[in-house]
């Protein structure tokens, strides 16, 4: 049997993965603080039918070989880690990361996760929480009282409360970073959990050594560009094709033969 | 019996085994650092021929060799630290189970204990310190490391940071890359998981390649090459099995005719 319909089968596979990560960073384009993912192929092991550098007949040694391929496979996942767009909210819980880092969120097991998602609330007990209520580390209390809060570029929270002229301290907001963040687990929720790949989470202060700085009255949009998303479902949609048309030559060829 | 019906068909079945190779292209045109291969054939004169009474000129076709493309893929930014593509003669080492295996992809991560490794867990190999002997030199990236940067020579550093996970204002450097060229005649041949094993050791590349940081090297697929070749393919197999249906014809009628004469 023709050994290019599983090759070319497995081809299309891969451009089914490729168009279904395509279409979930399409769906989250609006998403605050979404990384696009890409998806990663290797080659399947070879079909070895003479190596290079083996004897002809006449005892020659030939210099190249017959090696015949077996189709793809994925081997993972990436999150693509570029900064995402900034638009400009005027809320000022807001708070956009310009540069690497992420907030640190934690979640009701006790796990922290990673977040770029800066659209923050204060809670019934006045906690800087996430949308979805979590809590940042480290904890940050606004008082009840607070007129106004400022969030400096590295990451110092201050609040001004009404009937005062002098704005107090309350806090910092830290970053943490990551050697490899693409090795960054999607927990979905805009969160992300560290993995052997990622590395361990280093912590500091915004502005820092390579860390990024906040941007109060921001936020960041997702770094999927729609353009980019489009050439690649347009490539996806032709590789399929070319893959598909790859078993139509190989159902054609097999119905000639055995005609 | 026409002798001619098996020339065809060895042009037929060379035609199956090139649709094999086309369609791994085509299957592989998003893998990273994949490289196209490309089929030659050669003409076969009959062994037969010197044992006695077969015609002269009986000769046949078969696969001869299958090369790879050695073209440079697509270049596409990809903003992460640890992708890496390779711009000129060169390739990384990265440590099998076997020896040493040698690769363009350049889409690493932090495997196990922190050492710098392929997506599917092999570690990334460090510039030895005798090229004529080299050893497995790992690059490990210790826990808590702040953000890393790759030099175009492969240098890898660090933000340093003190035991409270404070940076300190330094970097530190974790290792550089190995990276190795070929010449011709050392046997550089495909393993699968786009890793190339090959004969001897390979010279040192440090001078014809450089690194780019947040960049990934594409396969070098030609997609309307692939089309083209498919298209070939087809009509060929389409012309060898018409010739191969002919020769029948031949046989047919010359079985009937002479027959009937008899």
């Amino acid at each position: 049997m023709f050994r290019a319909l599983s090759t070319a089968a497995t081809g299309m596979e891969a451009q089914q993965t490729r168009i279904d990560t395509t279409a979930n960073n399409m769906a989250n384009v609006n998403t605050t603080g979404f990384k696009r993912a890409r998806a990663e192929f290797q080659d399947l092991l070879y079909d070895t039918q003479r190596n290079p550098g083996g004897q002809n007949g006449q005892g020659a040694t030939l210099p190249t070989g017959i090696q015949i391929g077996q189709g793809t496979r994925l081997v993972g996942t990436m999150q693509m880690h570029q900064q995402g767009t900034l638009a400009q909210t005027g809320n000022p819980l807001d708070v956009a990361i310009e540069g690497r880092g992420f907030f640190q969120v934690s979640q009701p097991n006790g796990e922290t996760t990673f977040t770029r998602a800066g659209n923050l609330k204060v809670d019934d007990q006045g906690q800087l929480v996430t949308v979805d209520g979590l809590a940042l580390e480290p904890l940050i209390t606004i008082p009840p009282d607070a007129a106004s809060v400022t969030i400096t570029a590295d990451g110092i929270v201050s609040v001004t409360v009404a009937g005062d002229t002098q704005s107090q301290e309350v806090g910092q907001l830290l970053l943490a970073t990551f050697p490899n963040p693409a090795g960054l687990e999607a927990v979905g929720r805009s969160q992300f959990r560290p993995t052997t790949a990622s590395g361990i989470a280093l912590v500091g202060p915004p502005g820092q050594d390579g860390t990024g700085t906040l941007s109060q009255g921001f936020l960041e949009g997702s770094n999927v560009e729609v353009v980019n998303e489009m050439i690649d479902l347009i490539s996806s949609q032709r590789a399929y094709e070319v893959n598909q048309k790859v078993i139509e030559a190989a159902d054609e060829m097999m119905q000639r033969a055995t005609r | 019996m026409s002798h001619g019906i098996w020339s065809a068909t060895s042009g037929a079945v060379a035609q199956e085994r090139t649709l094999d190779v086309v369609a791994n292209n085509v299957a592989n045109a998003n893998t990273t650092g994949y490289r196209a291969d490309r089929v030659a054939f050669r003409e076969f004169l009959s062994r037969a021929q010197a044992d006695g009474p077969a015609p002269e000129d009986l000769r046949y076709t078969a696969v001869d060799e299958v090369v790879f493309d050695e073209g440079t893929g697509i270049i596409k930014a990809t903003g992460n630290p640890l992708d890496l593509a390779l711009e000129g003669d060169g390739w990384f080492v990265v440590e099998g189970p076997d020896g040493f295996r040698y690769q363009r992809a350049g889409s690493f991560v932090v495997g196990e204990d922190g050492t710098l490794a392929t997506p599917d867990g092999l570690p990334v190999m460090g510039r030895p310190e005798d090229p004529q002997r080299p050893t497995a030199v790992r690059i490990r990236i210790p826990n808590g490391s702040g953000p890393l940067t790759v030099d175009g020579d492969g240098t890898l550093r660090a933000t340093v940071v003190d035991a409270n996970g404070v940076a300190t204002g330094g970097s530190q450097t974790l290792g550089q890359l190995r990276m190795v060229r070929f010449e011709e005649g050392d046997g550089l041949r495909k393993e699968g998981h786009t890793r190339f094993l090959a004969d001897g050791v390979p010279g040192e590349a440090y001078d014809t390649v450089s690194v780019r940081q947040g960049f990934l090297e594409g396969a070098n697929v030609n997609a309307i090459a692939g089309m083209h070749e498919l298209i070939t393919v087809s009509r060929s197999f389409e012309a060898f099995q018409k010739v191969i249906d002919s020769f029948q014809e031949l046989d047919q009628r010359t079985a009937r005719e002479v027959g009937s004469r008899g």
